[in-house]
């Protein structure tokens, strides 16, 4: 209910709504004001017909077989009009009775020689009255077999006149019918408005949920978009055209930060070749190579921002074999064994290549470089989609298992080469993918980090 | 051996042909694209150390070049950007061997001349590791100059491993080098092949070790 009042077509429906009441009834007035002035024997005669229907309609017989007129909205409403007239009269009469109201002025029966009992259905005739011209109007009962009514002495004004010319008309269909008419224009309204309406804005819609949110990839097209809405589509392109700016402005400071901060690395490293005293030059190589790898995994982790990773169909088993070959090498010259378990098919997943061997790669470079003591790493993909890397180093303290994977904590049995970036960026990528990373003591010691992926 | 190198930053340039002088043979340094294209029309290079932030563009458009050569110089990138993407696209083109700034110097010479090693064994068919020598042409091992018997799918098993001497070669690449369409392959052959062939190594003294990659391959390495 609480969107209504921002519903376009709700809005329009209401104005539309009470504008056509507003129309009508002006239309209405003018017509028949025009009407009465132009025609002065009208306005006479439509006060004393309303009354004499009114009363027509009212008229009944008692269980004593007297003439009663019944209490009803329209005959009440008139008379109340009609008696602050004092010339005002009416007379009701039928076969044996006469019930009047005020100085009575009785042409009928004489100018067409009828008596009361005669069926006169209608007759009017006019007169004069303290010098305002009069009408007479005779009806006969429609229900009341003989009764006929009489009214006359009714001089109204034009206001006076419209308000007993709608009074009167209250009892018929017509009110009701234009209610229908005006319920089902406005239903009309609010179902066009909605197709005129809320069609295109649909379209609009549905072009901008097919953004990919990739670097200068869709826009919303011009061409099916109507005028109204232009200007909000061309500010939405505009909009992802300095999203994309800003994007590149980021790749390019990332890949200008890597080329200035790793060059003066690279030329620290070199010379401290130089360095003679060969205990002072191991802490300092260390040090360098601790700063290359929080430069290294910073920009990594700038890197995964969402918008900068594309996801397509991946097999997990491929992208983890491939990162576990990388580090063989390093994994023999330290006489740790690295092995792969992975089932013969592929294992795919909705995901980034390139993210996901991130991710392994951080996995084994932790389990190589912080569990000292480690003989084995073992990387298991299994089905339905999951990677793990397990190592038999000294594992990780249960309470530290929250903490580790904030940016910047090591473990407590961690080397002091590592960089504390590692699970973040581990956890940065699952994110990405909608995953989980789950830590966990290895059945003889040694930690698990288990990555489960969204079947 | 004729190394040149392509760097703009001068300092690092001068301890690149510093290093790679007394490590491999005669070096040159340019520090624009533009100058790496005239030196290589003009000399023959055996092995290019490639930067690729350049004032004059990225150095991976000299892959283009290169691969005009007669023989084909081997290309080591040396850069600092180390996006896994950025590491695909240089070996794509053609790169023989991409490293990372910063980098190891001892490591940077070792690969320098790994590939160097590589480029020389294709082309005299001769590849050497430790007191193994294996001739691709001739198809045949010594072990300290004694000339051992390798049957012909072993053969081939050991000449795609000192291929990639110290790297992981998949098992996938091997029973490709080693089988063909037609040849059915039991589910542990490649393993009976590896483990026959490493037998015949130990037996001759050979130093170099074929070692076991659960899940991965197999690699040769001289420890």
């Amino acid at each position: 209910m609480k969107y209504r009042g921002r519903s376009l077509s709700f809005r329009v429906a209401v104005l539309f709504f009470v504008g056509s009441i507003v129309a009508m009834t002006m239309s209405t007035l003018i017509t028949l004001v025009l009407f009465l002035l132009a025609m002065p024997d009208e306005q006479i005669r439509i006060g004393p017909y309303a009354l004499a229907k009114a009363l027509s309609a009212a008229v009944t017989h008692d269980q004593a077989g007297r003439i009663h007129i019944a209490e009803d909205f329209t005959k009440s409403t008139l008379l109340a009009v009609a008696e602050q007239r004092q010339s005002f009269w009416y007379v009701v009469t039928d076969s044996e009775q006469e019930l009047s109201y005020g100085p009575v002025r009785r042409h009928t029966g004489a100018l067409f020689g009828a008596s009361p009992r005669e069926q006169i259905i209608y007759a009017e005739y006019t007169y004069v009255q303290d010098g305002r011209k009069m009408m007479g109007v005779r009806v006969a009962s429609p229900d009341v077999s003989g009764t006929t009514i009489e009214v006359g002495g009714l001089a109204l004004s034009i206001p006076e006149t419209l308000w007993v010319g709608l009074v009167a008309s209250a009892d018929g269909a017509l009110y009701q019918l234009l209610g229908i008419v005006l319920l089902a224009t406005t239903t009309a309204t609010v179902l066009i408005v909605r197709s005129t309406i809320a069609g295109p804005v649909k379209r609009v819609v549905k072009s901008a949920e097919q953004i990919d949110g990739l670097p200068n990839g869709r826009r919303i097209p011009h061409d099916l978009t109507p005028t109204e809405l232009l200007p909000m589509v061309a500010a939405f392109n505009t909009a992802l055209q300095k999203i994309d700016l800003a994007f590149d402005s980021q790749r390019n400071f990332l890949s200008n930060a890597a080329h200035e901060l790793r060059t003066p690395l690279t030329k620290l490293r070199l010379k401290l070749e130089d360095v003679k005293d060969e205990e002072l030059k191991r802490k300092l190589v260390r040090d360098t190579t601790r700063l290359s790898s929080i430069v290294t995994m910073l920009l990594q982790l700038a890197r995964l921002s969402k918008q900068s990773v594309t996801l397509t169909t991946v097999d997990l088993v491929a992208v983890a074999r491939a990162a576990s070959v990388e580090y063989v090498p390093v994994a023999l010259k330290k006489n740790i064994e690295i092995r792969l378990e992975a089932p013969n098919a592929p294992v795919l997943v909705n995901g980034s290549e390139l993210a996901l061997h991130m991710a392994i790669s951080n996995l084994i470079t932790n389990s190589l470089q912080h569990a000292s003591g480690t003989q084995a790493v073992t990387i298991h993909v299994t089905c339905p989609a999951q990677v793990s890397v397990v190592d038999n180093g000294p594992g990780i303290l249960a309470d530290e298992w929250v903490d580790i994977v904030r940016p910047f904590v090591r473990g407590k049995h961690g080397s002091s080469d590592g960089t504390g970036l590692g699970l973040s960026i581990v956890c940065q990528v699952m994110d990405i993918h909608g995953g989980t990373i789950a830590l966990a003591q290895s059945p003889r010691g040694g930690a698990t980090v288990t990555l489960g992926f969204p079947h | 051996m004729r190394v040149l190198i392509l760097e703009d930053d001068k300092e690092l340039a001068h301890w690149l042909r510093g290093a790679f002088t007394s490590a491999i043979g005669a070096t040159d340094t340019v520090s624009t694209i533009e100058g790496a294209e005239a030196a290589i029309a003009a000399f023959h290079f055996d092995l290019i150390v490639i930067d690729r932030g350049l004032p004059d563009g990225d150095g991976l458009s000299l892959l283009s070049t290169i691969r005009r050569c007669k023989p084909q110089p081997a290309t080591l990138f040396l850069t600092a950007y180390d996006d896994h993407s950025d590491i695909l696209s240089a070996l794509d083109g053609g790169a023989d061997e991409y490293i990372c700034k910063p980098f190891e110097p001892s490591e940077l010479i070792a690969r320098a001349r790994a590939i160097l090693r590589r480029y020389k064994a294709d082309q005299s068919g001769l590849s050497i590791l430790g007191n193994l020598s294996f001739d691709a042409h001739n198809r045949t091992v010594e072990v300290d100059n004694i000339a051992i018997g390798i049957p012909r799918r072993e053969l081939a098993i050991l000449e795609a491993l000192i291929r990639r001497a110290g790297q992981v070669v998949q098992r996938d690449r091997l029973e490709g080098s080693v089988y063909c369409f037609d040849d059915e392959i039991g589910s542990n052959a490649l393993d009976s092949h590896v483990s026959r062939l490493r037998r015949r190594l130990r037996e001759a003294g050979c130093s170099a070790q074929i070692k076991a990659v659960r899940g991965l391959g197999y690699l040769v390495t001289n420890p």
